[in-house]
């Protein structure tokens, strides 16, 4: 087997991933007859060596507190995750038809609401000229007069 | 071990919070190391691992075994991993400051591991995940074209050509010696 051969087949072999069996005898007894592979070999697990620098870390206290949160938030907004479905639009989207249903709902209320004033205002107001049609009639005015006649 | 993970898994379908639990106990630890060789930064490496649970929680549902257990949980992790965007700056040396320091660490031997972090760093995504997957968590290159959904041959040049990337760099900075 050829140098370059070697060389594309180490990490493989250091991993001891190579699928061929044959190649794994052929490298080996390359590395023993040429230095320069086995220089190479030798760097290639002293830069393993080095990965094991990068040692584990521990989960920190307040990282299954803050897994439960989430969950627990997870829960909450699965509502909001259904609704998504049957409006599947981007965010922007949803963000302008609740602002259009707000303004709509706004704009209605309103209306209904002034409408409501103005029909109390005539409630108000043909209940007072009732009023004023039993008032009594001034002495000598034109009206008693023409009710004088009548009678 | 899978037969075990999928029998939590079922128990955790039919509503079992405890069998979560306890899958959130074995694979916790190995999770958040892959995540944190992926990114470099241990706070990071905590929020993406939640994710990664989090994603197991919603798939209760509409999880089937139709895989292992492990490999499900590993793809989620990949794929979390490729499209993690950092919020804020991209990594930078302060934040390999964070590496946990040894009880024999001298200041020389923080600066290597330093160096070796930025090394892993600088690998391009797949080569780096394909490189973490075959060193820290000894899967064989066929676990790892199922992980990363590509051939076998492509999983071997990943890692030759992540150890040549590695080589350039921890030879220019003198780390072998």
């Amino acid at each position: 087997m050829k140098c370059r051969k070697v060389r594309k087949n180490l990490s493989a072999y250091l991993d001891n991933q190579l699928q061929i069996t044959d190649y794994r005898l052929q490298i080996e007894e390359h590395l023993r007859s040429c230095l320069s592979c086995q220089e190479e070999y030798n760097l290639l697990q002293r830069i393993d060596g080095l990965l094991e620098k990068i040692e584990p870390i521990e989960p920190t206290e307040t990282f299954l507190p803050r897994l439960w949160q989430k969950i627990h938030y997870f829960g909450k907004e699965r509502w909001f995750e259904k609704l998504g479905t049957f409006f599947p639009f981007p965010l922007s989207a949803k963000v302008a038809f609740v602002f259009l249903l707000g303004v709509f709902i706004g704009t209605t209320g309103f209306f209904i609401r002034k409408e409501k004033i103005v029909q109390e205002f005539r409630n108000d107001y043909s209940f007072s000229v009732g009023l004023r049609s039993f008032a009594d009639i001034p002495t000598n005015s034109f009206e008693e007069i023409v009710q004088s006649i009548k009678e | 071990m899978d037969d075990q993970n999928n029998q939590l898994m079922f128990r955790f379908k039919e509503g079992d919070i405890s069998a979560f639990e306890e899958l959130l106990k074995k694979h916790e630890k190995s999770i958040l190391n892959l995540i944190y060789r992926f990114l470099g930064n241990s706070n990071d490496a905590e929020d993406l691992t939640q994710e990664v649970f989090l994603r197991v929680y919603r798939a209760k549902d509409t999880w089937q075994p139709k895989a292992k257990f492990s490999t499900w949980l590993y793809r989620i992790t990949a794929n979390l991993c490729f499209n993690w965007r950092r919020k804020k700056s991209p990594v930078s040396l302060e934040d390999l400051s964070i590496l946990p320091s040894t009880t024999n660490g001298s200041s020389e031997n923080i600066e290597i591991k330093k160096e070796i972090q930025k090394a892993l760093l600088s690998l391009p995504k797949n080569q780096r995940l394909a490189l973490i997957f075959c060193h820290y968590e000894d899967k064989s290159y066929q676990e790892i074209s199922e992980l990363l959904g590509c051939s076998v041959s492509s999983v071997k040049s990943l890692i030759f050509r992540a150890r040549q990337n590695l080589k350039a760099r921890i030879v220019t900075n003198k780390l072998h010696e």
